[in-house]
């Protein structure tokens, strides 16, 4: 059983570094590679917005605050402290990748503590209520967070913070993609993932049978945060640059709908909406001004006909589909 | 010992007294019947005992704990399970996953271990299943085990709950109108259901019923609850004939 699991662990690798290697030699269009690393990046946020959101039933609008705390904490993790580093161990006889991957890992670290942390602070006020606390309470810690960054000169304030080494790519990107969908898969299935449904169907009624409503809430909304944060690691290394802008509370709502349309509780929904949402605004690129307009006819549209997602709380797996298949078996 | 014992337990919401210094006694493996008129507080009382609502006097003893003012998750530890007078089940998930959300507390495995899908957490998670198929199994709903809850018929949605609250091994098992809702022949079910759980699944129950053929035909003692007040307490012969109750049920007309 354990030879499947290191067999299809291996099988991802050596998928992801192949298409890596194709990536790199130029064959590719490069916009193309780009397009698919932001999908890569809007699956990690959906995926781990449905955690909180279509998981545990809890309404978070600051999602882009915690990629923001944990990019710029990443950012400013090389920047200022890597070089000390470097020169202590003396690392600059490593070789570059290696080096370079070794100072992604520890940002990576960094940057989800950081988001993990910025969570459990947002959180655990908040989560102890009833209702819609958590909304007004990440609202606030949205904007709170970006204004922050505004005003930090050591992040470039609102300059942007420019001049982060570029240790990430498509590998790494698409590699957390798909750790991010196995690790809320592995949620779902277990006791804690029971527990955040039955927080989201009945709290009351949860409670009675044993669960502690508070901590699996705040636990849950920690694991989302710390996700986001580690997807903003990433992505500072990918660009290289940041902006406040790129943080904004328009980049949590569209986080939102990615999580919405997909079918709020389901991760493979919440993975597809983001691929779709991403390329969607790209392919309407042709129409120039228009983009906007139609994008948002597209999504007001999507709504009125399928108002419950692509694929409500279904997830694509194995068992569903043998399920599924029995039942079309059974219907003669 | 008692399963569940109560003491001048009190809850006031505002000026009015919904639960008056209730002294309720469950023995170990006893089945006791709680009536009254309607806003009686009965159901106060089940959410004082499950933790709901912190009484304002008194305690609720449970083998020696003292479980007032304790948060519902707490209380559900020592093992006091409930179903609620308007059905509470999770309604977008399938019968097998509410049973499961109920061994919650006797499944066990860590946050760690679940998220990375380690071998302890996957191993847990199919004995879950299998032990949650057999609850549905001994409550013979086990046919509607892949059916979302919000979709199955009235009667089974009831067993469904009182499956789930077995599910996480109670003590003491407290039913707010099972048979509400219910025709003759499910009701008869129910009775032979609730006898099956005394003898085989050992508990202590606490009932909340208004079907009085049910409450006199299986319960040893009775408690009779008016404006908060307990009027009489007894066997279920000396209720039927106890005037006080009379009263409070046909009001004063009868003498």
């Amino acid at each position: 059983m354990d030879l499947v699991r290191i067999f299809r662990f291996a099988a991802v690798i050596t998928l992801l570094l192949a298409l890596q290697a194709l990536f790199a030699s130029g064959l590719v269009n490069p916009y193309y590679v780009r397009v698919l690393i932001l999908c890569c990046f809007s699956v990690m946020l959906a995926v781990s917005l449905n955690i909180i959101i279509g998981y545990a039933g809890q309404f978070s609008i600051g999602h882009a605050g915690f990629y923001a705390v944990g990019a710029y904490t990443a950012g400013a993790f090389t920047v200022y402290a890597a070089p000390p580093i470097r020169q202590a161990l003396a690392l600059d006889r490593l070789p570059g990748w290696l080096e370079g991957t070794a100072f992604l890992m520890a940002a990576i670290c960094a940057g989800t503590f950081f988001a993990a942390l910025a969570g459990l602070a947002v959180g655990l006020p908040s989560l102890r209520l009833r209702g819609d606390y958590l909304a007004i309470a990440t609202l606030g810690f949205g904007e709170m967070i970006r204004v922050v960054i505004q005003n930090v000169e050591a992040v470039g304030g609102p300059r942007g913070f420019s001049g982060i080494p570029i240790y990430s790519s498509f590998f790494w990107a698409a590699l957390f993609a798909v750790a991010m969908v196995w690790i809320a898969r592995n949620l779902a299935r277990s006791r804690h993932g029971r527990a955040l449904l039955a927080i989201r169907e009945d709290e009351t009624a949860a409670s009675v049978l044993g669960i502690n409503v508070t901590k699996h809430k705040v636990a849950a909304f920690v694991l989302s945060s710390a996700l986001a944060g580690c997807a903003g690691a990433l992505y500072a290394h990918y660009e290289g640059y940041l902006e406040p802008r790129s943080f904004d509370f328009i980049r949590s709502i569209e986080i939102i709908i990615m999580v919405v349309i997909g079918g709020m509780g389901s991760t493979t929904g919440a993975v597809i909406a983001a691929i779709i949402l991403t390329l969607v605004p790209e392919l309407l690129r042709g129409l120039a001004e228009y983009r906007m307009v139609i994008y948002s006819a597209l999504l007001v549209l999507f709504m009125l006909v399928r108002p419950q997602g692509l694929f409500g709380t279904w997830e694509l797996s194995w068992e569903t589909l043998r399920a599924r298949w029995e039942k079309r078996r059974e219907r003669p | 010992m008692n399963a569940l014992e109560t003491r001048g337990l009190t809850k006031r919401f505002g000026g009015l007294v919904a639960v008056d210094s209730l002294d309720l006694v469950l023995p170990e493996g006893g089945l006791v019947g709680l009536i009254g008129p309607n806003g009686a507080g009965k159901t106060t009382v089940f959410n004082l005992v499950s933790g709901l609502y912190a009484p304002d006097a008194g305690s609720i003893l449970v083998r020696d704990h003292d479980l007032a003012g304790h948060p519902p998750h707490e209380v559900a530890r020592h093992g006091i399970a409930r179903t609620f007078q308007n059905i509470r089940l999770f309604g977008s998930l399938t019968a097998l996953d509410n049973v499961r959300v109920g061994a919650h507390m006797v499944c066990g495995g860590s946050y760690l271990s679940a998220i990375l899908g380690g071998r302890q957490s996957r191993e847990l998670d199919r004995r879950s299943r299998e032990q949650a198929m057999q609850v549905l199994r001994d409550i013979g709903i086990e046919r509607y085990a892949n059916e979302l809850a919000s979709s199955l018929p009235y009667g089974v949605q009831r067993k469904l709950e009182i499956a789930r609250a077995l599910a996480s091994s109670p003590s003491v098992l407290l039913l707010d109108e099972p048979a509400c809702g219910m025709n003759p022949q499910e009701t008869a079910e129910l009775m032979d259901l609730v006898a099956r759980l005394l003898e085989e699944w050992k508990l202590s129950i606490l009932l909340i019923e208004h079907d009085m053929r049910f409450v006199m035909g299986i319960c040893q003692t009775i408690y009779v609850l008016d404006y908060g007040k307990t009027i009489a307490c007894g066997p279920p012969e000396a209720i039927r004939n106890d005037p006080a109750v009379i009263e409070a049920y046909l009001g004063d007309a009868v003498h």
